[in-house]
């Protein structure tokens, strides 16, 4: 360290320590909370939300952080499937390298520390805690020279190759390695080489740069030192990724990468399955269902050709369906059948698809006698070739004006028949031919 | 969707709750369905297949039961086929690039839907009971089929069928989501024995919608 470098660092610490003075866990040293408290700040310090920092600084009792702590927990368990919390693991892991100081014996970055630099609270713990160790290779020192200090990068790839982060670390003048902040907006000589503005007066050993001719010799040097545009990449840009800032995202279009991340089961909650198929009953329905939980039983008949009026008909036993009550004197019991018909030529594979709805009701006695073997009572029919094209929006031509544009030919046949709500359903397949 | 993606799966869980044998089936079979009350639990899969990288249909579940009641004579097996309401759960693509949220948020994803699916493991319809017996090939010391095959199956009409030694049939089955296009996906399963067939399959509408939903 150069003789400018360390008066600056006795200044820098004293305003450091003054800086501190009075501020971290806020609360009577003899109160039983204050240890589980400040080593909490100090391990996971890094990962309390704003919203759970609010919560969290107003803890003075143990009772209180111990339900914090339990829930800070909870919902970042990343695997909610076992009885292990996965990512306190990871944490605790990472937290534990940094106490084995495993960097010091690196291959890429040899003799590098995590207690000289800051500890638990340093800029290099702080990206270790919340990225872990960057890949074997991604990451290299670049030793002082005459202009600049000392450098250091930790690149971060993304599952295509590309770099997500490229962190770089300078040595500052009281001697820690820090994080690199002030990144160029754009490429430019005006503002690479400009006094007031320019970054590399960051990386420069000298305490004060007043002139750009200072600024170039940094440049230079650098230019010779890193050919590969390594650290100089991580000069211009932390990402490349526009969405990727180093810190103050807002978790939903700007990702922070030193912020706290967001907890796994909060993620999940914005990102949580669609689960399609299921039933849709509202609220309140009075449902009388059929023995089946799935299964919507149907005798389906398609002998004949589209003009014989029992072609596909169906025939539903009354007791096989689910009866919701209406408000309906007369005709208190109702179902609603979707059915969808699908013709595909087998030649030219060419689809035609039908889709309609029916709707059955029962009166009182209808529905008392549904069990009924008897023909009159215990069935209902459909005939599907009179029923008129309607996807829930639209109305159309009926399955038999519609069969009747179809090419003659083999076709294959698929019907659906589902309940709306209850979602039970039955399928066939049949091979049909239709000759006009 | 890629094509390479859609795949069909079998996956094998040992589910806890599942290992009870008093699967109703329908009372109307002229011969009565073994009672496998007591029966054990071999093995269980789950009747599936892969939609796209987000998406996998489930339909019901393979049961296999073994009898263990009498420890001297534990050859005596029964297939079970169930099915319940057919569900699609998608997981939404996050587009972060933060392999940690993509994730969590699977393993987030795969509560839900076991949680789901636990619930419709309470809610099946059993369509197909086959039993049979085993013995060991004095040859080659392995377990071999020891007589016949017997096999009650749920008609498309809820009727029984009951039958012997017959070869019951698993198809996997297609159809064309291509608008005109020859794009097939998968869409269920069909059961067949002789003739007559069942089939399991997924909403064509709720598989439309998937689709639409960026081409997942």
């Amino acid at each position: 360290m150069t003789g400018y470098r360390f008066l600056a660092a006795v200044v820098s610490v004293s305003v450091f320590m003054g800086g501190c003075a009075g501020k971290g866990i806020n609360i009577d040293p003899g109160n039983p909370v204050y240890k589980p408290k400040s080593e909490f700040e100090l391990n996971y310090g890094f990962f309390i939300t704003r919203d759970e920092r609010k919560i969290f600084d107003e803890i003075v009792m143990l009772e209180e952080f111990g339900k914090f702590e339990k829930h800070f927990w909870e919902i970042r368990d990343t695997d909610p499937n076992t009885p292990e919390n996965e990512f306190k693991e990871l944490i605790d892991g990472r937290l534990q390298d940094i106490k084995n100081e495993i960097f010091g014996t690196d291959f890429d970055i040899p003799g590098t520390r995590f207690d000289i630099n800051g500890g638990l609270k340093g800029d290099l713990a702080r990206v270790y805690l919340l990225w872990g160790a960057p890949d074997p290779g991604n990451k290299e020192r670049l030793p002082e020279g005459t202009y600049h200090t000392e450098l250091m990068v930790w690149y971060y790839f993304d599952a295509t190759g590309r770099p997500l982060f490229r962190f770089l670390f300078y040595q500052s003048f009281e001697g820690r390695m820090r994080l690199f902040r002030d990144h160029l907006p754009l490429l430019s000589w005006d503002y690479l080489f400009d006094p007031l503005s320019s970054p590399l007066r960051v990386i420069s050993n000298r305490p004060a740069i007043t002139s750009s001719e200072e600024l170039a010799n940094v440049w230079y040097e650098l230019e010779r030192d890193d050919p590969q545009w390594i650290f100089r990449s991580a000069l211009f840009e932390f990402s490349p990724y526009t969405d990727w800032v180093m810190e103050g995202g807002n978790n939903k279009n700007r990702f922070g990468a030193l912020d706290p991340p967001e907890p796994a089961s909060l993620t999940a909650e914005k990102f949580k399955p669609t689960i399609l198929g299921q039933p849709n009953i509202p609220e309140g329905t009075e449902l009388f269902e059929s023995g089946y939980h799935s299964f919507l039983p149907a005798y389906l008949r398609t002998s004949a050709s589209p003009d014989n009026p029992t072609f596909l008909m169906l025939t539903i036993l009354r007791k096989n369906l689910d009866w919701v009550k209406q408000e309906n004197e007369a005709k208190p019991y109702a179902t609603n059948l979707n059915i969808r018909i699908s013709f595909q030529n087998k030649k030219t594979r060419k689809l035609t698809e039908f889709v309609s709805y029916f709707r059955f009701e029962l009166s009182q006695a209808e529905f008392d006698k549904r069990d009924d073997k008897g023909e009159l009572f215990g069935v209902s029919v459909i005939s599907p070739l009179t029923l008129q094209y309607f996807d829930g929006e639209k109305l159309g031509p009926t399955l038999g004006e519609m069969m009747k544009q179809l090419e003659p030919g083999e076709y294959v046949v698929n019907i659906y028949l589902q309940h709306t709500i209850t979602k039970k359903y039955n399928p066939w397949r049949e091979e049909i031919v239709i000759s006009h | 969707m890629r094509k390479g993606l859609v795949s069909t799966l079998f996956v094998f869980c040992f589910c806890p709750h599942l290992a009870r044998a008093d699967t109703p089936f329908p009372a109307n079979c002229s011969v009565p369905v073994p009672d496998i009350s007591g029966w054990e639990t071999v093995q269980t899969s789950r009747v599936e297949f892969r939609i796209s990288d987000y998406a996998v249909a489930y339909l019901g579940l393979d049961v296999e039961y073994a009898e263990y009641r009498n420890p001297d004579d534990p050859r005596e097996f029964a297939r079970v086929v169930s099915r319940h309401i057919p569900i699609i759960p998608a997981r939404p693509a996050i587009k972060d690039r933060q392999l940690f949220r993509e994730t969590a948020t699977a393993l987030y994803t795969q509560m839900v839907e076991r949680n789901r699916l636990n619930e419709l493991d309470e809610k099946t319809d059993p369509i197909l009971f086959v039993r049979w017996r085993t013995k060991e090939d004095s040859r080659t010391g392995k377990d071999m089929k020891d007589g016949d095959v017997d096999i009650w199956f749920l008609r498309p009409s809820g009727e029984c069928l009951t039958a012997r030694n017959e070869r019951v049939g698993v198809q996997f089955m297609t159809e064309n989501v291509g608008n005109g296009k020859p794009r097939n996906v998968f869409v269920g399963v069909k059961y067949q024995v002789g003739d007559i067939y069942h089939i399991l399959k997924v909403d064509r509408r709720d598989l439309v919608q998937l689709m639409g939903e960026g081409g997942k």
